[in-house]
Formats: C-alpha cells, structure tokens, sequence
C-alpha cells in the first residue's frame, strides 16, 4: 500500500504537470521522478526519494505558465503538499519504521502531517486574500543580487541557528 | 540524552532554500508555494517540541541457560511525559536466535503509561553474554529531531555446553574410600552378595548362612562386596580448535566433557577437570551439584589462546590428580605436548582412556572439496594413525571419538576397555 503511495504520487504529480505544459521534456522529468521514486521503493534508499521529489519540483517550475499569465497558486500549493507527503511517508517506510507499526503508534504522525498541511494552507489563504498583491510587488521590486544571494542565505542561517540553538546534552 | 536533527530536517532546509531562491530568480510566486508545506513542517516540528522522559526497565529469566534453551527478556517502559514514537534496540548477544517477539520495540507512550515488552532468543553455542546495554531513540511527533540515549541496565549470563545423555555406564578400573555406587572387589558393609567365610567372633548373627552351616557343620557367615565410588579426571586439549562455530572441536569436546561429568557425578564419583593448552586450568576433583556448575563454567571458559611459555603436567598439583583415579583425555592429537602429558600421565600409573577425534571430518565440512585440500586433509588423517598407532605400542588405551555416534557407543567402547584391563 505505502509502496503505491510512493509510486503513485509522482505519477499524479507528473501527470499533472504534463496537463499545464504538454511536451517532450515533461513527459521525460515526469517519467524520470516516478522512476526515481520506483527505484527508492524498491531499494529502500531515501536518497532517490529526495531525487525523484526534486525532480518533480524543478519539472513543475519548469512547466509553469508564461509571468503573463494568472499564478497557478493552488496548484503549486498542490505540488507541494503532494511532494511534501510524498517524502515523510518515503521516509518513515524507509528510515523510520523497518517493519509494521500499529496504527495508534502512527496515530501522532499523522496528526502532524494533518496540522502541517492544514497550516500551510491557512497560511496561503491569508497570503491569497491579505498580501498576494503586496508580496508580488515587492519581490518584483527588491534588486536582483540582493535575492539571488539574500534570500538562500538568510533560510539557511536561520535554520542552522536552530539547529545549533537546539542541539544541546539534555539531562 | 542528545538531541539530533535528521536528515530530513536538512532536506527541508535546502527545498526551502532552493525554492525561495528560484522564486526571486524567477520572479514567480508559485515557487515559494512549493516550500510552504515544508517551511510548515520545519516551524510546526520546532513548535511542539518537548523533551520526553521515560523510565525504563530490564529484566531476564535466569543468569545461566544451556545451548538451546530459551532466554526470555522483558523490557518494562514507563512514560513520565509524552512520547509520541520511542525505538528501543536491545541488542541480542552475538550468534543468537529470536524466538519469540522482538528485540527492536517500536510503540507509542503517553504521560504516565506503562508498557511491558518480552521476547526470547536462543544461544545455540557456549558463551559468556552481556545483556541491557539498550539504545533507545525518542522522536518527536514530526520525526524531524529525535533524541537518543543508551540505557545500561547491565545483566551477565552464561550459555553452558549442552550435555547429551546417556544410560550405559562407565565402570572405573580402581574404586576410592568414599561410599559410592560401584561394587569394589574389597569385602565389607554392603548389599552386594561376595563370599562365604567361617564364622569368627564378632561377627554378626544376622550374617549367618544358615543352608551353608547345616551343609558344613560349621558356622558360615555371608560376605558382602563394599559400594565405592571413583575419582575420574576429565582432561580436555585446547591446544587447537578447528570447524565451524557451534560444532568446532572444542565445542564437541565441552559437551562430552559435560555429558562424562554429568554421569559420573550422578554416579557419586568425584570429577576433576584440567584444560590443558593455552589455558591451562585445573579443578579438584570434588561432588555434587556444585561441582557440575564449576566443571561448566570451566568447560563454558574453554578457548584456544597463543601462549609462549612452555607448559608441562608436571605442574598440576597433586591433588588433582588423586592415586587411581580414572582419567580421560579428549584430544584431536594435534599437538606433541597433550602426546607426551598423556603418555606421562599412562607412565605414571593412572588408569587412562585417550578419546580422538579425528580432525580431518570437521575440516572437510569447512573446505573447498578440491583434489588440493583432499590430499592434504589424507595426508594429516595418516599422520594422525602414525601417532595413534606409535601410542597403541606402548599399550596406551585409545578409543576414536566420532562426534555423530551417540555417547552410549563410546560409554560401551570404555565400560568393554576395562573390562579387558580387569581380565
């Protein structure tokens, strides 16, 4: 059953990219994410997890309609959510849980999964109905090096300070 | 207990990372979507993040089991807070067996729950074992970080050598002072029917055969023979071992050893060990249950170890080797210093019986079947009778020992040994 999850959303994914932008390459990005994730089913190695996720973000960005167009905000968030899922269940099939685990054991997964989907879905609804207009002008107006190097920059510092800041020896 | 970041949690960072660098590349909002479900992940799994605390408990079934019994270990876990997913990871003992349940328990605890988990495993080859040293890994809810610690809840055991029964019994050559179940050829207090003898003052009346008097017109009284016991010295070769683990030679020799002892100290003998070859350990030959456990704790010790010092039976003190006494030396005949301490030990006056094994079965299980190996494997086999047969000339008693064949085969070889030694 997990297997097909993991088999099964790419496909969806791939799929779906393929209706936005029908074409040689996102047919072959698709096919390559599910044969990725296939290959990461079947040899229990997360790291073609992660390739085969990241080869269905880069085929959906690829994909994307022309700036001219209205964002395709629900079906990024879709997109998402899809390779969002698509990692925890790979991770806990592979990793975490090597044999069957009750459902009451899974139970506090999946409550967190479920709060982590609904959350950023809240968080798109206010991002839609408050500031999508502001956001959208203020990305187009802050200057180019500033985003290419800022941006990355202040995630990644960001989370390796709580990283650091929660790495300690607790009694 | 430490705190760590999974993997995960560093691939979410760099989506993140990756995501919002593209959408300011690219100008394009619907990127920055893609890393909103991870950005949440990241967030909530810091937000609900609290430090767990259980306690924890082990338990096993006894401290000393024999090969091929079952252990049964439990693991009682208490949740004094929250713990969505624990892992705990008792590692089983090297060369053992799950029976029943699991030693990798994966369960969920919340706030003051209690839970017991049990399972059992089998050693099937003599060892000493340490068992409790847990790793136990608590995550939290989004698996994002998870905490680990070891638990040391330290319990020693040991797996003896299993000792085949067997029913034929081992008639010693020379019979000691201590009662015991053996008919010595000493007259005396016994219920053993011996001789008939005259009369002589002091005799009881009780003892007087009464057809033989009438017969005789002399008083005649029975005797009886007296039931003695016999020392028996077990002497094992750990000079070399050779074949697969569980069944190499030491193992084997253990068991008979074992199985020898078992019967002779049911028999109300006194038994006595030496490890004679790189260990080289002598126990006083005594009774009981007690000395069975020390000749298994002996025989569970027993291992090949490379030593430089020259060692000679001379050195084993005199005690242990009691006048008379019966001993039995299992060897492979590998090495010359077991030859010449049996052949010592034969010139001494002990009543000796040499078991061998021949090393060229237990060799052949574990080597390519090749003219090569044959060759040399024949070749170490007509060695082998070279020595057993310059050993059968000075009149040393030896019997081969083919592990296959139950121990009654070899018990009836020994028993039909004296017998030819008493007539």
């Amino acid at each position: 059953m997990i297997r097909l999850v993991i088999i099964g959303l790419p496909l969806v994914l791939g799929a779906y990219t393929v209706t936005l932008s029908p074409g040689a390459w996102t047919i072959i990005l698709a096919l390559l994410s599910a044969a990725l994730c296939t290959a990461g089913a079947a040899s229990r190695r997360y790291s073609f997890l992660v390739a085969g996720a990241g080869t269905a973000i880069a085929n959906f960005a690829t994909a994307m309609p022309s700036p001219d167009t209205p964002p395709i905000i629900w079906g990024a968030l879709g997109t998402g959510i899809g390779v969002y899922l698509l990692l925890e269940v790979g991770y806990d099939w592979i990793t975490a849980f090597r044999r069957p685990v009750g459902s009451r054991v899974y139970a506090s997964r999946l409550k967190y999964l479920l709060l982590s989907v609904v959350s950023c879905i809240g968080l798109t609804f206010f991002a839609v109905t408050i500031s999508y207009n502001f956001l959208l002008r203020l990305t187009g107006s802050i200057p180019f090096w500033a985003a290419v190097i800022g941006v990355p920059a202040v995630v990644g510092s960001v989370g390796i300070l709580i990283m650091f800041w929660q790495k300690k020896t607790l009694p | 207990m430490n705190k760590h970041f999974t993997f995960r949690y560093i691939t979410y960072l760099i989506i993140i990372s990756v995501c919002l660098f593209a959408a300011a590349v690219l100008s394009r909002i619907e990127i920055t979507l893609i890393s909103l479900p991870f950005l949440s992940a990241v967030v909530v799994s810091l937000f609900f993040d609290k430090t767990p605390c259980i306690d924890i408990s082990h338990s096993i079934t006894g401290q000393r089991l024999f090969e091929g019994d079952n252990l049964n270990v439990s693991i009682k876990v208490q949740a004094l807070a929250n713990a969505p997913l624990v892992e705990i990871l008792d590692p089983l003992p090297r060369g053992a067996q799950l029976k029943r349940g699991n030693n990798d328990i994966v369960t969920s605890l919340k706030k003051g729950e209690e839970k017991v988990f049990s399972y059992s495993f089998s050693v099937p080859r003599r060892a000493r074992f340490t068992l409790g040293g847990m790793i136990i890994r608590i995550h939290n809810s989004s698996g994002l970080i998870y905490r680990e610690m070891k638990h040391k809840d330290i319990k020693d055991f040991a797996v003896y050598p299993k000792a085949p029964s067997f029913k034929e019994d081992i008639r010693p050559f020379h019979t000691q002072v201590n009662v015991g179940n053996y008919v010595s050829r000493a007259m005396g207090e016994g219920i053993e029917f011996g001789d008939i003898r005259p009369y002589a003052p002091g005799d009881s009346i009780k003892k007087i055969n009464w057809k033989a008097s009438a017969r005789t017109g002399l008083l005649h009284v029975n005797e009886y023979a007296r039931e003695r016991n016999s020392d028996i010295v077990l002497m094992v070769d750990s000079f070399r071992d050779f074949g697969t683990a569980g069944d190499s030679y030491l193992d084997l020799a253990a068991r008979t050893a074992a199985a020898l002892s078992f019967q002779f100290l049911t028999g109300k003998n006194r038994v006595g060990l030496i490890e004679f070859g790189g260990r080289f350990v002598w126990l006083l030959p005594g009774m009981g249950t007690r000395q069975w456990y020390r000749i298994l704790e002996n025989l569970t010790d027993m291992e090949v170890k490379e030593r430089y010092a020259t060692q000679d039976i001379t050195a084993v003190p005199p005690k242990i080797l009691p006048p008379q006494a019966l001993i039995i030396a299992i060897t492979p005949f590998l090495d010359s210093r077991f030859k010449e301490a049996v052949i010592d030990l034969f010139n001494r006056g002990f009543d000796t019986v040499t078991l061998s094994l021949s090393p060229s079965e237990l060799i052949r299980r574990i080597v390519a079947d090749n003219p090569k190996n044959r060759a040399a494997l024949d070749i170490l086999e007509m060695e082998r009778e070279n020595k057993l047969m310059s050993l059968r000339k000075i009149g040393l008693p030896i019997l081969r020992w083919d592990p296959q064949e139950p121990l009654d085969l070899l018990a009836r070889s020994i028993r039909a040994l004296q017998q030819r030694r008493a007539s």
